[in-house]
């Protein structure tokens, strides 16, 4: 800087032909600039359907008019039919009184075939490429509850394998939730039937949340999720398996679509052992209701001083 | 409406002094911008791909954003450490350097929010999070915490230099009442903006590496540590680059609150380290990991060894007398920086993930993508700097003033005198 | 050097830098043509709901063959069967070597009319002396696993479908053998479904962001 506060010399003539070089360089650095600016911004243009005015627009789930609200679903079936020439069924099930979910599952019949994780994959709309999975079963040596101790990607011909037991582990629906606590814009809470839920059009995708859980429960669409048009689920519901966008968390929400409707959640059903369990817990005729009264029932051994109060439990029946 | 007019060009007049300067200022401007370009390019890249072109992953769900943004706020922070020597215990070295102390934290918080920003999956409902438009949930989030707080220290600073300046370019007085509270609000801000970043990791009662008390103090050490470290730097960048005066003493007076402040941070890195290791418990795991690596995965080892090197020789060459010597002090605060940076972004972000809630071990390494966009934001941070430092230092020399506003943009300052320096600063 | 001409040189650089930036950029961001890759979706046959054995009740409802349930084909009704064993006290199974005795651990909860009427082949008979059909067989499980059966019984043990909620739809539960084999009681091994990530897409994700161990 200090140099260009010399005087400059501006008589004489080869002065004025360096003041015209100064000049088209510094044009061509302006014009330059501004190409490199644009050819940067280039790959932009693969982006038009990343967002809509309309959803732009939309208003926290909370504050949506029936009205609005219906407008809300069209969109998406709209949106859901032209990426997936397939008709959607969308609803926005809301919460049945006098009803709070609570899951069990039982240890000592879990045998890790991870029948669950896929069913829920195929339930839930869950993206294939990438994949991204709500469910995750840990093979745990017996003896140990240490799970730096456990194993997700075994690959055995047959389970369950001699000396392992096998922990599924997805949201716990706490009635404490610390992911609901720290999301900056309330795009997550607690429903009065006990479910977590995320609005995925209100997600800014910080990712605090996921960071906050201790049950690893969280996922996040670091690509635009990928569905094949067949395995599309068209029972689909706001708060639930509607499909997701790149860049929002999303995450086991005891199947809204279908537990919200009166139906046992796909996990379950799925089973083949019967180790998962699920229903009202506020019903005293419930097997919940029955399990948590009769079994030997804990949650998640080592997380339990998170004081997060999950809905999911563990049991052993022998 | 004077008023207005004279405001707005007075910042016309700023802006375009931005664009005036030697051969050397533009090289650097030049650099500067190509990084910044392509770092835009990445993001732009990024947006498309979505963060799946970054290192992270639901196992490492924060990367080198977050520990950018974290070591950030510690260097916008420790403008107070120039504030209050100056403002609480007048001293006078520093005086008329308090100025480019927050300048470099308006720098720092344009990085910060940068930073935050490229780190959003949907950076398209950043309205979300303004109060009134979305539903920002403060108190309850302390990331809604740092939202305020880091946009407030901000517009805090913003005012003072803004005002400062622009009276010092009205050759008028600065009146007092309109500036002194907000500097004292901003020595506390400055100390809450750490605060709160360091309680954005320790408020997660799931990462047992995070959840310690002693992180908070840690941040701020590290910060005033590190800040005053870049500003001695950035002073004698200033001192040769232009005709600014900078004292050899108010360049001793920063060595000695970065030597204090180094002394406390490499204390409480060892009660750290102590209590993690000496009991031997299952639960330092990440610390393990961190330290000494688990089985196979040992990505952090070197950086974390590399960085406790650095912090330790940078503290080694602040206490020895050697450190009076210019070459000297600037190597220890190069060696600072770069430690405090290692030990306190990818080592204090990245571990708390690993091994996950669940025991698995993934390991997170930065992609290029990210990198770019990361070195984008740095390059935007130290070209909003260096603008900042061009237009304020002709306008603290009074070679940029109202008085000369009728010339020409180059030759108002290439006529006045060099350093006429007249209602000397407050 | 004229401080001027110094200048230019460095601003013609930073220019060439910008339009060498600009050509990368727009070289880069031409639009890949290729076709998206196929996405692999786990083997549709993990996702089967059916329980993992016909029972005998199943069996009839789907017509399927049940001739090895016709006892009579071979046994007589006139000559009761007599329980023969070897010298070790093993039972000897002759036509019967078929089926794997593991129903408990002891020998003594393997012999065939603990559960099957020694008289009517065709029927099951309980400690109590309830004779049952092949279809009643629950009952006569739970005639000693009375826990279990009580469990069942609340949907607590064993695998429902359907509705949680009854008002709302009908539920769908098991019958002992539909699960266990009741002379290899233990729940059989299954092939586990694939494990995370395992069936990522190799080709769109790039390989460094493919870290899983």
């Amino acid at each position: 800087m200090s140099a260009s506060e010399n005087k400059p010399d501006s008589s004489s003539g080869g002065s004025m032909s360096r003041r015209s070089f100064l000049r088209v360089s510094a044009g061509a650095t302006a014009l330059t600039g501004l190409a490199a600016l644009a050819a940067g911004l280039a790959p932009l243009r693969e982006l038009s359907r990343f967002t809509s005015v309309e959803k732009f627009l939309q208003k926290h789930y909370h504050e949506l008019s029936p009205e609005q609200m219906k407008r809300v679903l069209e969109r998406i079936a709209r949106e859901v039919e032209q990426q997936y020439d397939l008709r959607p069924h969308v609803r926005d099930l809301k919460p049945m009184d006098g009803v709070e979910f609570v899951y069990a599952l039982n240890l000592s019949r879990c045998i890790g075939c991870r029948r669950c994780v896929h069913a829920c994959v195929a339930e839930n709309n869950q993206s294939g490429d990438p994949d991204l999975e709500y469910i995750r079963v840990v093979k745990m040596p017996k003896g140990t509850f240490d799970l730096t101790k456990g194993d997700h990607n075994y690959e055995p011909e047959e389970v369950p394998e001699d000396g392992y037991f096998y922990m599924p582990v997805q949201c716990h629906q706490c009635a404490n939730p610390p992911c609901v606590k720290v999301c900056p814009v309330e795009a997550t809470w607690q429903e009065a039937d006990g479910i977590t839920v995320i609005d995925y059009d209100w997600c800014i995708g910080c990712r605090y949340c996921q960071a906050a859980c201790p049950y690893f429960a969280r996922r996040f669409n670091f690509r635009k999720p990928r569905i094949p048009k067949e395995r599309l689920n068209p029972d689909m519901s706001y708060l639930g398996n509607r499909p997701r966008e790149s860049g929002v968390m999303e995450k086991c929400h005891f199947c809204i679509q279908r537990t919200r409707a009166g139906r046992y959640p796909a996990c379950l059903e799925v089973c083949p052992t019967g180790a998962r369990k699920f229903g009202n817990i506020l019903d005293p005729d419930s097997e919940i209701n029955y399990i948590l009264k009769e079994k030997r029932v804990f949650t998640f051994i080592l997380k339990e001083d998170q004081g997060t109060l999950p809905r999911f439990f563990y049991y052993l029946d022998k | 409406m004077t008023g207005t007019r004279n405001y707005l060009r007075f910042l016309g007049r700023c802006l375009g002094i931005a664009f005036v300067g030697d051969w050397r200022y533009y090289a650097w401007m030049g650099v500067l911008t190509v990084i910044c370009l392509a770092g835009l390019n990445a993001y732009a890249n990024q947006l498309v791909e979505g963060l799946g072109s970054t290192g992270m992953t639901d196992q490492v769900s924060w990367g080198i954003y977050i520990a950018n943004f974290t070591f950030l706020v510690g260097v916008a922070a420790a403008a107070v450490m120039l504030v209050i020597p100056v403002y609480i215990y007048k001293n006078r070295h520093l005086h008329d350097l308090v100025v480019f102390g927050e300048l470099l934290a308006v720098a720092a918080i344009l990085m910060c929010l940068a930073f935050v920003t490229v780190d959003l999956g949907r950076p398209d409902k950043f309205m979300h999070m303004i109060p009134g438009l979305g539903k920002l949930n403060f108190p309850g989030s302390m990331l809604a915490w740092d939202v305020v707080v880091l946009n407030g220290y901000l517009l805090l600073n913003l005012h003072i230099i803004g005002y400062l300046l622009y009276s010092r370019y009205q050759n008028r007085y600065p009146r007092r009442w309109f500036y002194i509270p907000f500097v004292f609000i901003a020595i506390v801000w400055a100390i809450s903006i750490h605060t709160v970043t360091a309680f954005l990791f320790v408020g997660l009662g799931g990462k047992e590496f995070w959840n310690q008390a002693i992180i908070g103090p840690r941040f701020l050490a590290s910060a005033f540590a590190a800040g005053p470290a870049l500003i001695i730097l950035a002073l004698q960048v200033i001192r040769r680059v232009s005709e600014y005066r900078v004292r050899n003493e108010a360049l001793l007076t920063l060595r000695s609150i970065v030597q204090v402040a180094m002394l406390i941070n490499v204390f409480l890195l060892v009660c750290e380290v102590f209590t993690k290791f000496y009991s031997d418990t299952a639960r330092g795991v990440s610390a393990k990991y961190l330290y000494f690596g688990l089985e196979e995965f040992n990505a952090l080892v070197p950086w974390i060894w590399g960085a406790i090197l650095l912090n330790v020789v940078a503290l080694a060459l602040l206490i020895l007398p050697v450190s009076r010597s210019l070459r000297y002090l600037n190597i220890a605060c190069v060696f600072a920086i770069v430690g405090i940076w290692v030990e306190k972004g990818m080592g204090l972000v990245v571990p708390g993930f690993i091994p996950t809630p669940l025991g698995e071990v993934v390991e997170y390494m930065p992609t290029w993508n990210e990198t770019l966009v990361s070195l984008g934001i740095w390059a935007f941070g130290l070209l909003a700097y260096t603008v900042f430092l061009r237009t304020s230092i002709p306008i603290l020399q009074g070679r940029l003033n109202k008085n000369n506003e009728h010339r020409a943009l180059t030759d108002s300052i290439e006529e006045s005198p060099a350093g006429g320096v007249e209602p000397s600063q407050p | 050097m004229k401080e001027e001409t110094k200048t230019a040189i460095v601003l013609a650089g930073v220019a060439i830098s910008f339009a060498g930036l600009a050509v990368v950029f727009f070289t880069l961001s031409a639009i890949d043509e290729r076709p998206a890759p196929r996405i692999v979706m786990v083997d549709s046959g993990f996702l089967d709901t059916s329980p993992v054995r016909m029972n005998y009740a199943a069996m009839v409802e789907a017509g399927e063959d049940i001739f090895d349930y016709d006892c009579y084909l071979c046994h007589s009704r006139r000559e009761p069967v007599e329980l023969q064993f070897d010298e070790l006290g093993g039972l000897i199974l002759e036509e019967h070597d078929y089926i794997t005795f593991e129903h408990g651990p002891s020998r003594e909860n393997n012999y065939c009319f603990n559960c099957h009427d020694r008289d009517q082949l065709d029927r099951l008979r309980t400690q109590y002396g309830t004779t049952l059909t092949f279809e009643e067989s629950t009952q006569l499980c739970g005639s000693c696993h009375g826990t279990t059966l009580r469990d069942w019984k609340q949907d607590a043990h064993g695998r429902t479908g359907g509705y949680w909620n009854l008002a709302m739809g009908e539920r769908t539960r098991l019958d002992c053998t539909e699960c266990h084999d009741p002379h290899d009681t233990r729940f059989p091994t299954l092939e586990p479904a694939p494990g995370p990530h395992s069936m990522k897409n190799r080709i769109i994700v790039s390989p460094e962001n493919n870290r899983d161990p």
